[in-house]
């Protein structure tokens, strides 16, 4: 009802007077591109002198709108109309005023509260960098003592086999769990070149089972449900079984009494339309309560005793599922058990079987292999194992001196073997450079991380990559295969 | 030295050498060896401020750098230029008794050595390799 219509000498009297306070056109504006349906003006003589009847909308729209202004001074009221609603309010400069303020402290107190929300996040972000540094601090010190206080024993008893057999022993021991150590941080870090291969559901679940029975004890029941055991998946089976046993671990440890674990499968469609298979681990444990299971995958975040687990268990499941393309969901209640279910896409490609390294028949007859690396040990060590298996080796500390000894070498240089992250040139640009003057030359390139492994597109024809650490037999038999010419890119790690 | 002017001429050296006569030479020697743009300072302070000075198309292709000058030595200079460029290829100029400085300019990504006195098939010999360096660099980069 439009009750300037009906009163128009009032509609004279209040439809037109403008704001004073904040850009009146832009409020104007505002209020006018709300849907207009009706005007509603009772005079001042029915409510008192600088009252008027209004919607709830225009009087909370009103607000908002001019909460944003210091001025309050309103000498003036522009009423250009406002939404329909049945909610009626009176609209008063006093009540216009206390609404304004109260509208501006509750915003004030929303974006502290923001801000410390922000903050929060970031100070939880820095723990758990600091808590994930100080785990790979930790972990590498004990290894490193390890290392340090063997090698001096050794050092001291020279002449004492038995001595110097223990040592020894317990040295290698430490480098192969710093090598595990470092090989979970980086599948968590996903900077690990996994090996994929195709396998089948039957034969990643033989694997387990193989494993089950020496991790388990007897109080624990173990069922297995596969509903696809033909089922494929690329993955790495190694890193595959290990992901599994960290969760089976797991498991097992919080039924301290005894428990039953079922590993069950079957195959999926997304809701997109991939297909995919789905592996589950259910055990009837203590579960975990909502706050923990929001930070189980965080590395270095454990529940358990420091000695009973270093917290990076879950966090390379988490890594290795990624890097497969899948995805781990879990599902827990304090007392009803914890399932994880991983999910991997399924695939149709064939299976393919790699031969395995053995160093028996990979002995060099006497080939000139070029090692450029920067770290003088690992030169000095791969120097050694080279010449061990038969080969002719020429060092070098970088590219630059790398071509130095392609200069003056005036025989072949059958294989070049270098890092491909170096100061000055990288491999790549050195064996571009030297392929100039050798191009009978093959080249081996080496690195820590898998994203130079992302770089094979850039690598030249018939080269390979291996990532370190390297194993002697590995390393001999990408050797004699790429001496041999083969015709297969070898991507290993 | 027609031919080795064509391979030299587009690098550009900056020679770092507290001892005048010294400097002369190494840059005769270079003139003579086909380089074009030879750029002389007599310690490391002007050597890092005319560096600073460069940038897009004109940068140095190649520092030769004395080990042992006064105020700034050579390790001082190599330290830091790889704050800024940690590939630019650094040659210690260095004497027959500066077998310690090796390690220590070694730990800074040094690029290679060349020891006092060197002859001129000598320095050719780290000009070529130089070169191959930018030419394998833009190569790959293509």
């Amino acid at each position: 009802m439009n009750f300037a219509r009906r009163w128009p000498g009032l509609n004279a009297l209040f439809s037109r007077i403008p704001i004073s306070s904040g850009p009146d056109s832009r409020l104007a504006q505002l209020l006018r591109d709300r849907a207009v349906r009706d005007v509603l003006i009772l005079t001042p003589l029915v409510l008192g002198a600088g009252t008027l009847l209004v919607t709830q909308d225009f009087f909370e729209t009103f607000v908002e709108l001019t909460s944003r202004y210091e001025n309050f001074e309103l000498d003036n009221l522009l009423v250009a109309g406002f939404p329909a609603s049945t909610a009626i309010t009176w609209f008063s400069y006093r009540r216009w005023v206390d609404s304004v303020k109260e509208n501006r402290r509750r915003k004030a107190v929303e974006l502290d509260r923001d801000e410390l929300r922000e903050q929060l996040t970031q100070v939880q972000k820095m723990k758990a960098i600091g808590e994930l540094a100080g785990g790979i601090a930790h972990d590498f010190n004990n290894l490193l003592m390890v290392i340090d206080g063997f090698g001096r024993r050794a050092a001291s008893n020279l002449g004492d086999k038995q001595i110097l057999e223990e040592c020894l022993n317990q040295i290698i021991q430490a480098g192969e769990r710093g090598t595990a150590l470092t090989r979970q941080l980086l599948v968590f870090s996903r900077r690990q070149a996994i090996e994929k291969v195709v396998v089948t559901v039957a034969e990643v679940i033989d694997g387990i089972r193989g494993l089950v029975k020496h991790t388990l004890p007897e109080k624990y029941e173990v069922r297995f449900d596969l509903e696809n055991p033909n089922a494929k998946i690329e993955t790495d089976p190694n890193e595959f079984i290990q992901a599994f046993l960290n969760l089976i671990i797991n498991a097992r440890d919080s039924m301290a009494d005894g428990g039953r674990i079922v590993i069950a499968n079957k195959c999926i469609n997304d809701a997109d339309g991939k297909r995919s298979v789905q592996f589950s681990i259910r055990d009837t444990g203590h579960g975990i309560d909502k706050k923990t299971l929001t930070r189980i995958f965080e590395p270095f975040f454990t529940t358990k005793a420091r000695d009973k687990g270093t917290g990076l268990g879950l966090a390379m499941v988490y890594g290795f599922v990624q890097s497969c393309d899948g995805r781990i969901e879990v599902k827990s209640e304090v007392g009803q058990g914890t399932e994880f279910i991983l999910t991997f896409p399924r695939t149709d490609n064939p299976i393919v079987r790699a031969k395995e390294a053995d160093a028996s028949d990979q002995y060099g007859l006497g080939e000139t292999v070029l090692v450029v690396q920067e770290n003088e040990s690992i030169l000095a060590m791969v120097k050694s194992q080279l010449e061990r298996l038969g080969y002719n080796v020429l060092t070098a500390n970088n590219a630059f001196w790398a071509l130095e000894i392609d200069e003056d070498y005036a025989k072949p240089i059958d294989v070049l073997l270098t890092d491909i992250i170096m100061p000055g040139m990288s491999g790549i640009e050195l064996a571009a450079a030297m392929a100039e003057t050798r191009p009978l030359m093959k080249t081996i390139f080496m690195s820590g991380y898998s994203d130079e492994a992302n770089k094979t597109g850039q690598l030249p024809k018939g080269a390979a990559f291996l990532q370190k650490p390297v194993k002697l037999n590995h390393l001999a038999m990408v050797l004699r295969d790429i001496i041999e010419d083969e015709e297969r890119l070898l991507a290993a790690g | 030295m027609a031919e080795l002017q064509k391979d030299f001429h587009n690098l550009k050296i900056l020679v770092v050498e507290d001892d005048q006569n010294t400097m002369l030479l190494i840059k005769r020697m270079l003139l003579d060896l086909g380089v074009v743009h030879v750029y002389t300072c007599r310690d490391g302070a002007e050597a890092l401020k005319l560096l600073g000075s460069f940038d897009g198309q004109d940068l140095i292709n190649l520092v030769l750098c004395d080990w042992k000058m006064p105020n700034m030595s050579g390790i001082e200079v190599l330290k830091q230029i790889r704050t800024c460029d940690p590939d630019l290829p650094f040659l210690m100029v260095t004497g027959q008794s500066d077998v310690d400085s090796v390690v220590e300019a070694k730990a800074y990504a040094v690029t290679a050595y060349i020891k006092k006195p060197f002859s001129m098939e000598e320095l050719r010999k780290k000009l070529r390799i130089v070169r191959r360096m930018i030419k394998a660099r833009e190569a790959t980069s293509a």
